[in-house]
């Protein structure tokens, strides 16, 4: 019947927004420059690192159930702090200079600069805590689901999951208030320059939305990026202006179909293991590699992949400007190092990646070909 | 609100057997699309109209529907068919006559004229009507086909010219020849006599309009006329000799419309200079209602008979109600207008609307895939494997050796390369077949068999010379669409002792390039088809088979083998013996999309999957609707494949079990196998879409060239042989 609906509206309405896929184009145009800077660039070998954080120049990675902390030489990294579950999504209380870390997606732990851990009062009771934001005694929560775990995030996908949203905690009186509710999986969570504002992104809906925070009154909320060619993650302001967006893996037309499809969805994420669905990944299929499914591009003819074939895996940055427009783009290709970027952080001229797929932290140094921001105006929205 | 989440099973269903099970049954949306596609169904709503004008007005008006009556309206059918005839063919060339109307009162004159004040008899005075109605026709012709005059403007200008002609020979001898009675017996049985049973004039028609059919639908002229017709251009570019063409169809239609008056004139007798005035309106409306396009090619003589059937029927129908000449010309108009507004829609939007609905998907249920340990543990054998052409061969689907170890393949270029001295270094083209070269064989003579994709299948002899043993086999009885021509020759094997030839045809219903679609739609559209060099007959062995790909006559020669691809299984076809005609299943519920299906040494076989079954892949074949609405609304390359990027061989026993597997896991240098050779102790490999063909040296004791052996093995003896070996 839903499909007969669709079918009669395609007819009516022939130009309404479809949401359909953009091309990478403009300033999402894929290059080469992440490859070839992944070369000079400092890798860090990390399972899974989750979230980046930097304070004072010193930067801490969540992966598993630790924080780590990289060398001032930003080649070693050292256990910070080890906590009782899963650590996630970080950020920084500007008062003391404490962090602030998900565990397990249902606490939040704050860690003093020297390294004690304490519960934060309100942290408690979540489902599926991604992302953190800390202003004064405020503590704003990127929460992705309330069905769903963090490590089940393709069951949320799976099932059309809008059960999202992000809360406001004080850490004074552990008081929880929702500012915005039925969200498809939050991931990211970054403030602008005045603080006026939160930028978060939905990745199921593959945009990026402004929470505005007025002194009194309810918060509303607005489209910034409307239609990605991907699933963004985690959103960084950058000290020098603008943002960066880290997309996880690129969305293709067959994602976009089938999500649609209840009944085969249905049926897939019954019968099927999780590893073998058709899904956004991180990573490649390693396990039994053969039943991973594949797209008519992807078929090797001669020899070799054809360049065009739908990506089963991606890394890709995007650099947001002052107005968060797009402005910029780095990619790393199918096959690529790089995999599954879900955690990207400016660090005085460095730029920090987190590729959870490719259990991996590179350290691209200050190189001017890598950021070329345009000139304020010429970024083009997407 | 916590969800608990659905644990994947390790089996679909304990009820489920384990063999693969199809849904397809008989689609009312393939037989729309097959019928649509018929020539003959663009004049089924004429015929359709025809049948309801007769029966309303049959049914309505009084005394139209008597004895007399239907003899005199076949006496006046006779005339206006040819009329219609006349401008169908000039229509059919892209042209128009609307001075049909004019050399018909012209003829009508002269014969009467003739007649009366020369004395010449009938016979003479007809044929020499006939020339001159072939001669207006021919100022036509000349004009429009060598002049390049629009057809229109020219036949307009002499449909005034004759028409002065009739009223000036009225004005000067019209009173004299008024009321004159030609007395002789030839004359009035043209007019009133009748002939098997029917008027003169209708029996003639009848004789005319099946000579013109055959004329039009199956001689050189009337393909080139339709030809003309449907693009001048292109039939230029053809060789066709236009001009003459156009020309003729002018002659064609002047020589009817005389033919016309002329029966016109001996029913009459009456030389009236007002005969046949806006008779060019009304035969133009009959042959367009009838379902003859106005803008050329599309015509037959059965549509402008019923269309000229129809105008009939409704004006007889209307001058018996008593309705005025203004109310019949406004229905005729209205009719007109409608058959061409509907002509220019149905010509518009019927290849679109075929290609909406030629694809129907079914369902095909799997059964549980293995867990891919013991026999069918991944492993990376087919790693080692050394190269022979790299980068100089282009998909070769099949490989194949000769006597002396030399390599055959076919490539996407439509040739055989054959690779041969030391490290198969040396790289020839053996043929030229064109096509797309599919399965190979030798043949007891050393003649390499070659079933090519879209053509059929060939046969090349040992220096190269290509020749054809057969492109056609027998139609299926009571199918709509003609499936005699072999569209898609996929894999064959020779018979040692009798040497008939065995393959298959995959589908029937796709081509080459568009493969996958047959797998998206999952219906039984291949066969299997026996050829018998010694007497030139191919037969038809089983039909109705989903996506029959390698075809293996087994060891001991009683059977043929072959791989049904998408439901991935293997059957076994007696062909001798006391079992002859029997099908059962040799393999079935394969984790992956057999292709071809070779003998191995000790009567075992070797089969190639070309790709494997993927969990999501084999719940989209188990939901056609799923698949269709991906088919509509997906480009080709983000639709969901089998996952072809893996290279897998597997060893069969003599009975059907899987012994020993290769695999190229990732498909680094073998994704995508679809044929391997054994010969002399190596593995020959081949893939569609290949660079390379490859080479593994197997172990254990192994036949020379089992391909190329079978008969008088002995089964049971070969099945001690096998456990010896393995043991």
């Amino acid at each position: 019947m839903g499909e007969v609906l669709e079918l009669l509206k395609e007819a009516v309405f022939r130009n309404r927004s479809r949401h359909a896929v953009p091309l990478l184009d403009g300033p999402l145009a894929p290059d080469d420059r992440l490859t070839e800077a992944v070369e000079k660039a400092v890798l860090l070998e990390i399972a899974e690192p989750d979230d980046l954080l930097v304070i004072d120049g010193v930067t801490y990675i969540s992966s598993a159930n630790t924080i780590l902390r990289l060398s001032s030489t930003g080649a070693k990294t050292e256990v910070f702090a080890t906590l009782e579950g899963h650590a996630g999504g970080l950020a920084l209380d500007y008062r003391d200079g404490s962090i602030y870390a998900c565990v397990d997606g249902s606490t939040i732990q704050r860690i003093t600069p020297r390294g004690e851990t304490r519960p934060v009062p309100g942290g408690s009771g979540l489902r599926c805590a991604l992302a953190l934001e800390a202003r004064g005694r405020y503590l704003y929560v990127a929460e992705g689901s309330q069905l769903y775990r963090p490590e089940n995030w393709a069951h949320s996908w799976a099932q059309g999951d809008v059960s999202g949203r992000i809360l406001q905690i004080d850490t004074d009186s552990g008081e929880q208030r929702e500012l915005a509710t039925a969200l498809s999986y939050p991931m990211g969570l970054a403030f602008d320059n005045e603080g006026e504002s939160l930028l978060f992104t939905e990745s199921w809906a593959h945009r990026i939305r402004r929470l505005w925070l007025p002194e009194r009154g309810s918060s509303t909320v607005d489209d910034v990026v409307p239609n990605l060619p991907g699933f963004p993650a985690r959103i960084r302001r950058d000290p020098d202006g603008g943002w960066w967006v880290a997309v996880f893996a690129l969305r293709t037309h067959l994602l976009d179909f089938i999500v649609t499809q209840k009944d085969y969805m249905r049926e897939m994420t019954a019968r099927v293991d999780c590893e073998h669905w058709i899904r956004p990944r991180l990573r490649p299929v390693t396990r039994l590699p053969f039943l991973a499914p594949l797209q008519g591009g992807g078929i090797m003819v001669l020899g070799r992949k054809r360049y065009s074939a739908p990506p089963a895996t991606y890394g890709l940055v995007v650099r947001l400007d002052e107005n968060a427009r797009t402005v910029d783009s780095l990619h790393d290709h199918e096959g690529g190092r790089l995999p599954g970027i879900v955690a990207v952080t400016p660090n005085d001229g460095d730029l920090l990646l987190a590729s959870k797929g490719g259990d991996a932290v590179a350290v691209l140094t200050n190189d001017a070909r890598l950021a070329p921001i345009r000139e304020h105006g010429e970024g083009r929205d997407i | 609100m916590p969800v608990t989440l659905p644990q994947p099973l390790g089996r679909r269903s304990s009820s489920l057997g384990s063999a693969t099970r199809t849904r397809a049954h008989w689609s009312p949306q393939i037989f729309l699309a097959d019928l649509l596609s018929k020539k003959w169904m663009e004049a089924i709503i004429p015929a359709v109209l025809l049948v309801v004008v007769a029966g309303t007005l049959a049914a309505t008006v009084p005394n139209l529907v008597t004895a007399s009556s239907i003899e005199s309206v076949s006496r006046e059918f006779g005339e206006f068919a040819l009329l219609a005839l006349a401008m169908m063919i000039v229509l059919l060339s892209g042209g128009i006559d609307i001075s049909v109307g004019s050399m018909f009162a012209l003829s009508n004159t002269v014969v009467l004229y003739l007649m009366h004040f020369t004395g010449m008899s009938p016979l003479v005075a007809v044929l020499l009507t006939l020339l001159l109605g072939a001669a207006m026709g021919a100022v036509n012709g000349v004009v429009v086909g060598y002049l390049k005059v629009t057809p229109l403007l020219t036949t307009l200008v002499t449909l005034i010219i004759y028409r002065g002609v009739v009223t000036m020979l009225d004005a000067r001898w019209g009173r004299e020849a008024g009321g004159s009675v030609v007395n002789d017996a030839s004359w009035s049985f043209l007019g009133k006599g009748s002939l098997l049973g029917m008027p003169a004039s209708f029996a003639i028609l009848v004789l005319l309009a099946i000579f013109a059919h055959v004329v039009l639908t199956r001689t050189r002229y009337g393909w080139q006329l339709t030809a003309v017709g449907g693009d001048r251009r292109s039939a230029r570019h053809s060789g066709i000799a236009v001009d003459r063409l156009r020309a003729s169809a002018y002659v064609l239609s002047g020589l009817l419309a005389s033919l016309a008056g002329v029966f016109y004139a001996s029913r009459l007798n009456s030389a009236s200079s007002r005969t046949g005035e806006g008779l060019e309106f009304l035969v133009l409306t009959a042959v367009v209602v009838g379902g003859v396009s106005l803008f050329g090619g599309r015509g037959t003589v059965p549509r402008a008979l019923i269309g000229a059937l129809i105008v009939m029927i409704l004006s007889r129908g209307l001058l018996l109600i008593n309705a005025g000449s203004e109310v019949q010309s406004s229905i005729l108009a209205v009719a007109l207008l409608t058959a061409v507004a509907f002509d220019t829609k149905f010509s518009k939007h019927r290849a679109a609307f075929i290609q909406k609905i030629y694809i129907h998907p079914s369902g095909i249920e799997y059964g549980p895939l293995p867990n891919f340990t013991g026999v069918w543990k991944p492993n990376e054998k087919l790693r080692a494997t050394e190269a022979i052409g790299l980068d100089r061969v282009e998909g070769p689907e099949d490989v194949v050796l000769d006597r002396e170890g030399r390599v055959y393949a076919g490539t996407r270029e439509g040739e055989i390369v054959r690779f041969s001295g030391s490290e198969f270094a040396e790289r020839e083209v053996f043929a030229r077949i064109g096509g797309r070269p599919l399965g190979l064989a030798f043949d007891n003579d050393e003649n390499l068999v070659v079933c090519v994709g879209g053509m059929g299948l060939y046969g090349v002899k040992p220096d190269g010379e290509v020749f054809l043993l057969t492109a056609r086999t027998r139609r299926t009885p009571f199918k709509l669409v003609d499936d005699a021509r072999l569209r898609l020759p996929d894999d064959c094997d020779v018979d040692r002792v009798d040497g008939s030839i065995y393959f298959s045809e995959a589908t029937l219903r796709f081509e080459m390039e568009t493969w996958v679609l047959d797998c998206i739609e999952g219906r039984p559209n291949g066969r299997l088809i026996r050829f018998d060099p010694s007497t030139g007959k191919t037969e038809t062995v089983l039909r109705n088979l989903i996506f029959p790909n390698g075809v293996c006559i087994s060891h001991d020669g009683q059977s043929v083998l072959f791989c049904r691809t998408w439901t991935c299984d293997v059957q076994r076809v007696w062909v001798k013996g006391p079992n002859k005609g029997r099908v059962e299943t040799f393999m079935e519920n394969l984790p992956g999309y057999p292709d071809n299906i070779n003998r191995a040494s000790n009567g075992r076989y070797w089969l190639a999957l070309t790709g494997m079954r993927t969990p999501t892949f084999d719940l989209m074949m188990s939901m056609p609707r799923v698949r269709r609405r991906m088919l509509k609304r997906l480009p080709p390359t983000e639709w969901l494949y089998p996952n072809m990027n893996n290279g897998l061989v597997c060893l069969v026993s003599h009975d059907g079990k899987p012994l020993e597997t290769y695999w190229d896991p990732s498909g680094q240098q073998h994704p995508n196998i679809t044929s391997m050779r054994e010969y002399e102790g190596h593995l020959y490999l081949g893939g569609l879409n290949n660079n390379r063909i490859g080479r593994i040296p197997l172990p254990g004791p192994s036949q020379s060239d089992p391909s190329r052996t079978h008969g008088g093995v002995d089964e049971s003896s070969v099945h001690r042989l096998e456990v010896g070996a393995d043991g």
